[in-house]
């Protein structure tokens, strides 16, 4: 196992009288295996983000544990270890550069674990070829596209050798060219290299791709399973204020129509089927 | 940067008219000029070439205080520019720059709070103490107190989670219908624009390819891949299907449409009984 929240707290103080303290973080108790590709849904505020930071010790839980690789989050003897081992991209592209080069900004995490200059050079060559950046080393990060910027950010936790990569958001500001550059490169990472992905999004579409998809609400776990089981949900989902992928939406409606209708898919390609199949049948 | 090896042609002889009381959706893939040509319509960009005429105002010409009263831009991320101490001063800002009385101001920023749902209690609040769609939406107030005729969005959701997106499509839909403002949006999302719009006009590489209703720009799905975009699941799904059944309509854009499509379709079949 990867990672294991028992029972997690995180409290926010506002220092806003009325408001007093937020409970961002309230009770969460989960386990995550390494290789899996899991989604966070849930809405602004449900304590997704908060969640996040408590996985890689940049924030630590008032109650309960987080256990990284067997590491407690608490030990702070460990917290290099933990986050070189779990890296985190951000929503906004412009906020993680660091250098001049697109190289130089990848060599920033090795170069901080104090690695040999020999093995940095293999490790961010290595990266940048992983997220198909290779043509672009000696660019000037600035200037690239934001769903490239937000490739070199994931080549510069790459280069640190991380069993997870944990994404913030990050795909919310790219266009949909960008996203699915990002979609595409996770994907890759997580069935050919292993590296399990926790991608915090709000695009649906996006979270079909994972094999797991988890709701928050309110601070604690909702929902928990595959995508067909949580998007089958229509109108719990709906209700929660977060979207289904409208093919699902489609079969559902059919379904309370009365057309005996499979509702639980989440993609074109089977909702296509679905009804060719009923048509078939029909016919 | 002109005359530097980094100098690039943004907007590429634009020849487009949108009419008054409309709602237009410009989409167009990062780099493709949209926010360029946005930037034309209340003279913060010039054009290099051409021109630009707002309700008969020429944007090239020097004074520009009658067109950008009539032009409110909001631009992406507009709570980033929320800085007073009051929400009921943020909303007010541009207001007292106009030197309207107290009592004026007064009016205007409680219509305009009234329009986007922003309770009473909240304007004596700093802005900060607010959740990401609040804030959001005293951002965009402030620029509905200016009593702009043209609004324009820049990408007006985004960062939003999908119940947050929908107010506020639901608060641009009601400026649009019940204070008749002309609406311009600039949005990634095709699913987003196939609910609002009833114009779209489509822009790849500082040109404009395609303008047409919603359902007459989704059926070039190809062409609209092709330049980086994606049209909507639903009408995605609907043109795979039709490649297996007869009848179907490749141009459907939303769920409501399909369902009530696809039901007719199969109960129009001869073999149909009702599971």
């Amino acid at each position: 196992m990867l990672i294991k929240s028992e029972k997690a707290f995180y409290t926010y103080n506002t220092h806003i009288e009325s408001e007093g303290a937020v409970v961002a973080v309230n009770g969460v108790s989960i386990e995550i295996q390494r290789g899996e590709f899991v989604s966070i849904l849930g809405r602004n505020g449900s304590g997704k983000s908060t969640f996040a930071r408590l996985l890689n010790a940049l924030l630590i839980p008032d109650s309960g544990t987080i256990i990284v690789n067997n590491i407690d989050t608490r030990d702070s003897d460990y917290i290099w270890e933990i986050r070189s081992r779990i890296g985190m991209v951000f929503q906004n592209p412009d906020n993680q550069i660091v250098a001049t080069s697109v190289e130089e900004d990848v060599a920033f995490g090795p170069e901080n674990l104090g690695i040999e200059p020999k093995e940095i050079i293999n490790r961010v060559n290595q990266a940048i070829e992983m997220v198909g950046m290779s043509e672009y080393s000696n660019h000037s990060p600035h200037l690239l596209s934001g769903g490239q910027k937000q490739r070199v950010a994931i080549a510069g936790i790459l280069a640190m050798k991380p069993e997870c990569i944990v994404l913030d958001e990050a795909t919310a500001m790219l266009d949909p060219v960008g996203r699915k550059e990002i979609i595409n490169i996770l994907k890759e990472l997580n069935q050919n290299e292993g590296i399990t992905i926790i991608h915090i999004t709000h695009h649906m579409e996006e979270a079909v791709k994972a094999n797991r998809v988890i709701i928050m609400e309110s601070g604690q776990i909702k929902y928990d399973g595959t995508p067909k089981q949580i998007f089958s949900k229509v109108k719990e989902i709906k209700g929660m204020g977060l979207d289904v992928p409208q093919v699902t939406e489609l079969l559902y409606s059919l379904k309370n129509m009365g057309l005996n209708i499979n509702e639980s898919i989440v993609n074109i390609e089977d909702a296509v089927n679905e009804i060719v199949k009923l048509v078939n049948k029909i016919d | 940067m002109k005359g530097t090896p980094y100098e690039r042609k943004a907007l590429d002889k634009i020849s487009l008219k949108i009419d008054t009381g409309s709602i237009v959706g410009i989409i167009g893939h990062t780099g493709s000029g949209k926010s360029t040509l946005i930037q034309h319509l209340n003279g913060l960009l010039k054009p290099m070439e051409g021109t630009v005429f707002v309700k008969g105002i020429n944007t090239a010409q020097k004074n520009l205080k009658e067109l950008r009263k009539l032009v409110g831009l909001i631009f992406q991320y507009p709570e980033h520019q929320l800085f007073e101490e009051t929400v009921f001063r943020d909303i007010a800002f541009g207001l007292y720059k106009q030197g309207l009385s107290d009592e004026q101001i007064k009016t205007r920023v409680y219509s305009a709070a009234e329009i986007l749902s922003i309770d009473e209690s909240l304007l004596s609040k700093s802005p900060f103490e607010l959740s990401g769609g609040q804030k959001r939406r005293v951002a965009i107030a402030g620029v509905i107190a200016m009593r702009p005729e043209i609004i324009v969005f820049d990408e007006p959701t985004a960062g939003l989670d999908p119940a947050a997106a929908k107010e506020v499509y639901s608060f641009i839909k009601k400026i649009h219908n019940e204070e008749k403002r002309t609406v311009i949006i600039v949005s990634h999302s095709m699913e987003d624009m196939a609910g609002i719009a009833d114009k779209i006009v489509v822009m790849n590489e500082g040109r404009i390819e395609m303008v047409g209703a919603p359902n007459e720009v989704f059926v070039h799905a190809e062409a609209l891949k092709g330049m980086g975009l994606d049209v909507p699941q639903i009408t995605q799904f609907m043109q795979l299907l039709s490649e297996h059944i007869e009848g179907v309509d490749r141009s459907i854009f939303t769920v409501e449409h399909a369902t009530a499509h696809i039901y007719h379709l199969l109960s129009s079949k001869k073999g149909w009984v009702k599971i």
